[in-house]
């Protein structure tokens, strides 16, 4: 009997901190944002009490047990088809009222249920009063008041879990025919009385002189959702992050490289010294070594410093505000205002942006979101537009870093304006559709954790797409050195291949060897400068360089000029999609019809944009 | 005179009640599993910088609905 590991689940609105209790329940550090749908998938960890073992699910945010999104599906199925022998309701102090809406539709639903009332701290700090004995005795189920960012209540709360395991063997055979039995029952009639019995509860067993209007959140979101200052003040925090990740990425870069070039040929004196065959030691060293390298020298440390910012400003709870202030955009172009948010995640990676399309609701807007979704830059392409921005258009002086920022910030609200073109393109043509209803939560203003943020973020986030890119950098980098060097007639296969392209690339503002390079660098955006350097130097390998002083030399003995920096920019923010990306939307959408018509859209739109600009810059400059 | 309003027309800070939602199903049971059903109090309480969607303070939670489905939302003014 005491084998048996117990499953448990936490459900709960969305923003209820049932990440947080997940997180000190197994101490597994699972990510916990401060916006709708933030749990894209289950996270699962586990945890022991009294020689008991117990595995614990963590579900999406879920409104009510019938679900409308493809995210609150996810989480009555479980329910439903699972059926966890205990299941754990997490629901926010601060508004018990809507949450015990849920939590009476499920303890209809499901049998052994606890309810945690989380944030307990925050309520108190409000004047909000809970009266867990009484709100127990009317739901006839345990009541734990928690606050799990300081541990507080949680070890009574694996109390109670473990002594509802003890119930199942006492009552599991009663229990069967109360489960789902209001499957059929006519569900409206159900929630209408339901809520007066929410409203009922809540009056017993809460006492409360608070509300929205009086406290600090209104006077924030006073400035924050306002005329004046809302846009303003968006474009701010997103010109700081830019700011403090470009500028702070430079030295950690540099320190990486110049280790990476130090084991390299370390690396190559060993394989000297063990007699490798010349073409073993170019594909390891110089074709799968030096670009790993380079991938985690460029990449890691402008993650390692946007995601705990982007973290920061998304547990703060401003991401849904963001979406409030700009929905009037994307409801112009009919699709959800929501489609913001997974913008913001498409910043960090287009692949997690894809899949956090989930949190809309209707299919048609979801699809125009995924489809869109490789518009915005992702951290992949910001190191090339930083190089060839802070070359061709900052130049040197104390302004340049300033000047690089407004390039970025310029490319970015250059990208969301493609996306409402295209979306509303989408939304007349092939995704035909008038918008569909837009509700949105603004959750209370939550104080980050620091700690917790730099620990999440460089897990969770960096280091995932991090683990990801080299995955695939290390075939490519064998790869691209094999096609460098195999000759045919004296010249690479590679030469061939840009040649091939360039006169077509020459129409584009671009030339051979640089849309050569965005088609191979197809599995990662980040090598597609070093890709470029390479083909110029007629080096055997991709080239680190020093300083952008010789990237500057040698771009411009390859015939570039301001025309062809802009239009390498701006193929750089409207391109195909990276491999990660496609594959998650073949496996968001089941099938590779919409990878396809994505892969054609970012295509088709690039070479339009290159070419339009190009054609304008031949006659204006 | 006729005390019926729809929840889009009324300003910023004046707290009403609900008396009941137009809206397709699909809608109405979102709206409704958020806590919006009859004689439930709302304010609006912010409007976006572009002046759509508005924010609604409903159950001590922050709701936001732009103006088409705030347009199916019949209310009347609270009782003084």
């Amino acid at each position: 009997m005491d084998k048996k590991i117990f499953t448990v689940a936490l459900v709960g609105n969305p923003n209820t901190g049932k990440s947080t209790v997940f997180n000190a329940l197994t101490g597994l550090k699972q990510h916990t944002g401060n916006w709708t749908g933030k749990t894209v998938g289950n996270a699962i960890g586990n945890f022991k009490y009294k020689d008991t073992a117990f595995d614990i699910v963590d579900l999406p945010g879920i409104y009510s047990i019938n679900p409308t999104s493809p995210d609150e599906k996810e989480a009555t199925d479980y329910l439903k088809e699972n059926k966890p022998d205990v299941v754990v309701i997490v629901a926010d102090a601060t508004c018990l009222e809507r949450n015990l809406i849920l939590i009476l539709q499920i303890t209809e639903l499901c049998h052994n249920v606890v309810l945690c009332v989380n944030l307990i701290d925050e309520a108190k700090r409000k004047n909000i009063y809970i009266d867990t004995k009484k709100l127990s005795y009317e739901l006839g189920i345990d009541v734990i008041s928690t606050n799990a960012r300081n541990k507080k209540g949680l070890e009574k709360l694996k109390e109670t879990i473990y002594k509802n395991t003890v119930k199942i063997f006492t009552k599991i055979n009663s229990s069967e025919n109360k489960i789902f039995k209001n499957k059929k029952d006519n569900y409206e009639k159900n929630l209408n009385s339901t809520i007066s019995n929410a409203e009922k509860i809540y009056r017993l067993s809460v006492k409360t002189d608070c509300c929205y209007t009086c406290g600090i959140d209104r006077k924030i979101d006073n400035i924050v959702l306002s005329r004046k200052a809302g846009i303003p003040l968006m474009l701010l925090m997103l010109s700081i992050i830019l700011w403090i990740t470009i500028f702070g990425a430079n030295y950690p870069s540099h320190a990486l490289s110049t280790f990476f070039t130090f084991a390299e040929k370390k690396l190559a004196d060993f394989f000297t010294y063990i007699n490798m065959p010349a073409f073993i030691h170019g594909i390891f060293v110089d074709g799968i070594f030096r670009t790993l390298a380079w991938i985690v020298a460029v990449m890691l440390p402008p993650m390692a410093i946007f995601f705990p910012l982007f973290t920061f400003f998304e547990d703060l709870g401003l991401l849904p505000r963001i979406a409030f202030n700009l929905d009037k955009f994307f409801k112009n172009a009919k699709t959800h205002g929501k489609q913001v948010l997974t913008m913001c995640m498409g910043l960090g990676c287009n692949a997690a942006g894809v899949t956090a399309c989930r949190i809309i609701d209707s299919p048609r807007e979801r699809l125009i979101a995924i489809i869109t979704n490789n518009f915005i830059p992702c951290n992949g392409r910001f190191p090339g537009i930083i190089a060839i921005s802070s070359i061709f258009i900052a130049g040197t002086g104390v302004l340049a870093s300033l000047k690089v920022s407004i390039v970025v910030l310029a490319s970015i609200i250059f990208a969301i304006f493609i996306t409402l073109i295209v979306s509303k393109i989408l939304s007349s043509t092939i995704l035909k559709g008038m918008p569909s209803s837009f509700i949105l939560e603004l959750p209370p203003y939550r104080k980050p954790e620091l700690k917790k943020i730099i620990v999440r973020s460089i897990f969770d986030r960096t280091l995932f797409v991090l683990g990801r890119a080299v995955a695939v950098a290390a075939p490519i980098g064998a790869v691209i050195w094999i096609l460098q060097n195999t000759f045919i007639g004296g010249n690479s296969v590679l030469s061939y291949l840009s040649d091939f392209l360039d006169p077509f690339a020459h129409i584009m503002g671009l030339d051979g060897v640089i849309l050569a390079a965005f088609i191979i660098g197809i599995p990662a955006n980040e090598i597609v400068i070093p890709l470029i350097i390479m083909f110029y130097l007629k080096n055997p390998s991709l080239v680190p360089f020093e300083d952008t002083k010789e990237l500057s030399e040698l771009l411009i003995a390859n015939n570039w000029t301001i025309k062809t920096a802009v239009c390498t920019i701006l193929f750089s923010l409207n391109h195909f999609p990276c491999s990660t990306t496609l594959l998650t939307i073949k496996k968001e959408t089941g099938g590779l019809k919409w990878p396809a018509i994505t892969f054609l859209i970012h295509t088709s739109v690039g070479i339009f944009i290159c070419i339009t600009a190009n054609l304008f810059m031949s006659i204006f400059i | 005179m006729d005390l019926l309003i729809t929840l889009d027309k009324v300003p910023l800070n004046v707290p009403v009640k609900i008396v009941s939602i137009k809206s397709e199903f699909s809608n109405k049971k979102r709206l409704t599993e958020l806590g919006f059903t009859e004689n439930c109090e709302i304010i609006p309480v912010h409007i976006s910088p572009l002046g759509d969607p508005t924010a609604y303070c409903i159950r001590g939670t922050i709701i936001a609905l732009r103006k088409e489905d705030a347009e199916n939302i019949i209310i009347m003014p609270k009782e003084v």
